[in-house]
């Protein structure tokens, strides 16, 4: 019985594991410049020409001009840090295939089809849901 | 025990942290769409004025706030909650792109795009006096009603409560242990209080009541299923239920009444090409036909003419149960130029019953039981039972209808300008297998059983109590098997319009006195009565000139009166006693009767050996006939009854056809 017991517990880890936890919903603006907000109590309001953006605890807003995407994120450190302005990223399929290499995430996310994709720069590697 | 404590609660723990959504609300007036965070993937802004989340693209000023929350989607749902003069739309991200939503208060519009390839479901609750839910599209769709209650006032998008305008495959289901009520808007063009173009299949365990204000309570444009669901049509201006192509129930439970014309009526949708006949597991099938298989069904129509349930094409009962009153009077068709009158089931087609169990009741003038232009089979574990009350219903030239209690008077109409109470009614050949019909009729012209054809009976019970000829065949009639009990108080109890053919079973007739006899044949037109086996009791005798290949006997003359007396005055003296036990023995079985309080003068009776009778006996064993008779019978106690070698007897008008 506590073998049981040990597999379905185990089991029940391995489930909560797999199981995807958004922390960020990332704001990228038309420059490629990401600002990540954690989504614990995220309210996003239409005023005027921006987007006021808020959260549990910190508040931000955005020229609506400016913005180009927004997207949930699994990563603690934003993707700036993995892209930058000058740095191009190689795109591959998530089975290695690749798709060439493009100036931004941004240029990127432009041409590419709705699927999962694994981005690199050479020194990290992460992985996207373009929809 | 404690490790095993701690165990379940990591696994639990576990599991509840597992299920944790994460959803993108993006509000615009009252409709909220609900991008789950697994799927949202990158939204795009556009130019600064919009939004693109999943192929749905929103104007950033329609906006009303955004938020993140935990919300579980449930993809291809929409949730629409009524509160009063409002409602709120909940909108699954997955199928946003493909659904433009409209409201005016709480009437809610959803109309679906051409390209949408796959099943949104609508889950709809909340009240509001004052609202609708309109969706249209090209796609099949579910419906869910949970505990819905909506009343259409100031129509908006459709008349109807509930107007879905998809002409496919809606899934109706009523959420167990709910319950919804709809009702149309006071006038308009709406077809339904619940209306759906395409085929409807209602199910689950819930309830719906539904009032028709402006025609009928439900109306579906295609074919009509129904599975456990419960519901109640408290009122129509038409029909409670009117459908096309085909009506199926295999349980569950229909309840109508308050309407102003029929209970339940299937037509066929496409009368250009016209029906299709029956295809397998009714696929593509398009023949008004109605089939019931289980659950209950409960109609009552008061309207004249009305049918509790109808069908354009054929009738088909395997099971369940069936309750059916009419009451209203006749009316006169001025298409058809012909005398209408109420029935519990009508099919222009062909009725077959080979299961459940049926009561009908008529009480208005011509009301019938069952009627139908086909063909009649009963077999099997059918159950039958039938009562009309009413006198007939005649209509004069102008097509003025009035109620006509005198039989002779009936009889210098013609066939188009009257209708009889008749139990059964059948315009081609009734065929009786098994099973067992009980029929009861009290009116001018009521026949119990009458075939426009043939009439073979060859099993079952059958027990008719009629003012006019209990059965009665237009053609030949022949009786092979199964138990009959006729009685007719006004008329022959057995009458054929051809041959009559007495070649097996149990037969009891009684007729009313002479010139009436208990088993006729059309012996003025050259056809006649064959006895060829069979057990028989005939008070009032049968027809002369008959062909009687297996001996019959009789009590005595109709002016000898010996034998067992009779009840007391009147001109007519019989050979038998009046409300007593008989005893028909012959070989080891006995078959006891009872007598009734009056009928024709003589008795005759046959069977397979040479048979003794007793009056006055006490008998037990197998009770038929509704207690009428024993059989097989064991008797103690009565006295013997005289027999004579029996050659036929009345040669009357052969009654009324």
């Amino acid at each position: 019985m506590k073998k049981l017991f040990f597999f379905l517990c185990a089991l029940a880890w391995i489930t909560a594991a797999r199981a995807v936890d958004y922390p960020y919903m990332l704001f990228i603006n038309t420059e490629g410049v990401k600002t990540a907000m954690r989504v614990e109590g995220l309210t996003m309001n239409v005023n005027g020409n921006s987007l006021q953006v808020t959260n549990s605890s910190d508040g931000t807003s955005f020229v609506l001009a400016e913005l180009a995407t927004m997207v949930f994120s699994t990563d603690e450190t934003p993707i700036e840090n993995v892209i930058d302005g000058e740095s191009p990223i190689s795109v591959y399929s998530v089975t290695g295939v690749s798709f060439g290499q493009f100036e931004s995430l941004h240029e990127a996310v432009k041409t590419l089809a709705p699927g999962s994709y694994v981005i690199s720069n050479g020194k990290t590697t992460q992985t996207i849901i373009v929809q | 025990m404690k490790m095993k404590k701690i165990f379940f609660f990591c696994a639990a723990l576990a599991y509840m942290s597992s299920m944790v959504a994460q959803t993108l609300n993006v509000k615009t007036g009252n409709v909220i769409y609900q991008f789950p965070a697994s799927q949202a993937g990158y939204m795009t802004y556009s130019n600064g004025t919009e939004l693109t989340i999943m192929g749905k693209t929103f104007a950033l000023s329609d906006i009303s706030t955004m938020y993140v929350d935990e919300t579980a989607v449930k993809d291809s749902t929409i949730a629409v909650v009524y509160s009063g003069s409002s409602a709120v739309i909940t909108v699954a991200g997955n199928i946003a792109r493909y659904v433009t939503i409209a409201q005016s208060g709480a009437h809610v519009s959803v109309t679906q795009a051409d390209d949408l390839a796959m099943e949104i479901t609508y889950s709809l609750s909340g009240s509001s006096t004052d609202g609708e839910f309109y969706t249209a599209g090209a796609y099949k769709a579910t419906l869910e009603l949970n505990g819905l209650t909506l009343t259409n006032t100031t129509p908006v998008y459709s008349g109807a409560a509930v107007h879905v305008q998809n002409s496919k495959r809606i899934k109706v289901k009523l959420i167990t242990g709910t319950t919804s009520t709809l009702r149309d808007a006071a006038s308009g063009s709406q077809k339904g209080a619940l209306y759906i173009k395409g085929h409807a299949e209602f199910a689950q365990k819930g309830t719906l009541n539904v009032y028709g204000n402006v025609k009928h309570a439900i109306k579906t444009g295609e074919y009509f299923t129904i599975k456990n669901a419960t519901i109640n049509v408290l009122s129509a201006v038409g029909d409670g239920i009117n459908c096309e192509q085909y009506f199926l129930m295999q349980s569950g439970a229909i309840t109508i009444s308050g309407v102003g014309d029929d209970g339940l009526q299937c037509d066929i949708e496409d009368t250009t090409v016209g029906s299709t006949g029956i295809t397998t597991d009714h696929e593509a099938e398009d023949t008004g036909n109605i089939y019931i298989s289980g659950g209950t069904i409960t109609v009552a129509v008061t309207a004249a003419a009305a049918k509790a349930i109808k069908a354009e094409g054929d009738i088909y009962i395997t099971g369940g149960t069936v309750n059916a009153t009419t009451s209203g009077g006749g009316a006169w068709d001025s298409d058809e130029l012909k005398t209408k009158a109420s029935a519990g089931l009508s099919a222009d087609g062909n009725i077959a019953i080979s299961g459940g169990t049926l009561t009908f009741k008529s009480t208005g003038a011509g009301g019938k039981g069952i009627s139908g232009d086909g063909t009649l089979l009963v077999s099997d574990s059918a159950s039958i039972a039938i009562t009309t009350s009413g006198q007939a219903v005649v209509a004069s030239s102008s097509g003025a209808v009035s109620v006509v209690s005198n039989a002779s008077t009936l009889d210098h109409y013609d066939t188009n300008y009257k209708s009889s109470p008749k139990g059964i009614k059948i315009d081609n050949a009734a065929t009786i297998t098994s099973g067992k019909i009980s029929v009861t009729t009290s009116g001018a012209g009521g026949e119990g059983i009458e075939a426009k054809s043939t009439i073979d009976i060859s099993g079952g019970e059958i027990i008719v109590n009629s003012y006019d000829d209990a059965i009665n065949a237009s053609s030949h009639l022949t009786i092979s098997g199964g138990m009959i009990y006729a009685r007719a108080t006004n008329n022959d109890a057995i009458d054929a319009n051809g041959n009559c053919y007495i070649k097996g079973g149990l037969v009891y007739a009684v007729s009313a006195s002479s010139p009436e006899v208990a088993i006729d044949a059309n012996t003025e037109g050259g056809y006649k009565l064959y006895v060829q086996g069979g057990t028989i009791v005939a008070i009032g005798g049968l027809e002369s000139g008959a062909s009687l290949t297996q001996s019959c006997y009789s009590t005595g003359s109709s002016s000898s009166g010996f034998g067992g007396g009779r009840p007391g005055g009147g001109s007519n003296s019989t050979s038998w006693s009046a409300n007593t036990w008989y005893a028909l023995t012959y070989g080891d079985t006995t078959f006891a009767f009872k007598t009734p309080a009056s009928g024709g003068s003589t008795m005759v009776v046959s069977a397979s050996s040479t048979p003794t009778l007793k009056s006055g006996v006490t008998p037990s064993g197998t009770a038929v006939f509704d207690g009428v008779g024993y059989f097989p019978a064991s008797v103690t106690g009565g006295s013997s009854v005289s027999v004579s070698s029996y050659s036929g007897g009345n040669s009357g008008p052969g009654g009324r056809w």
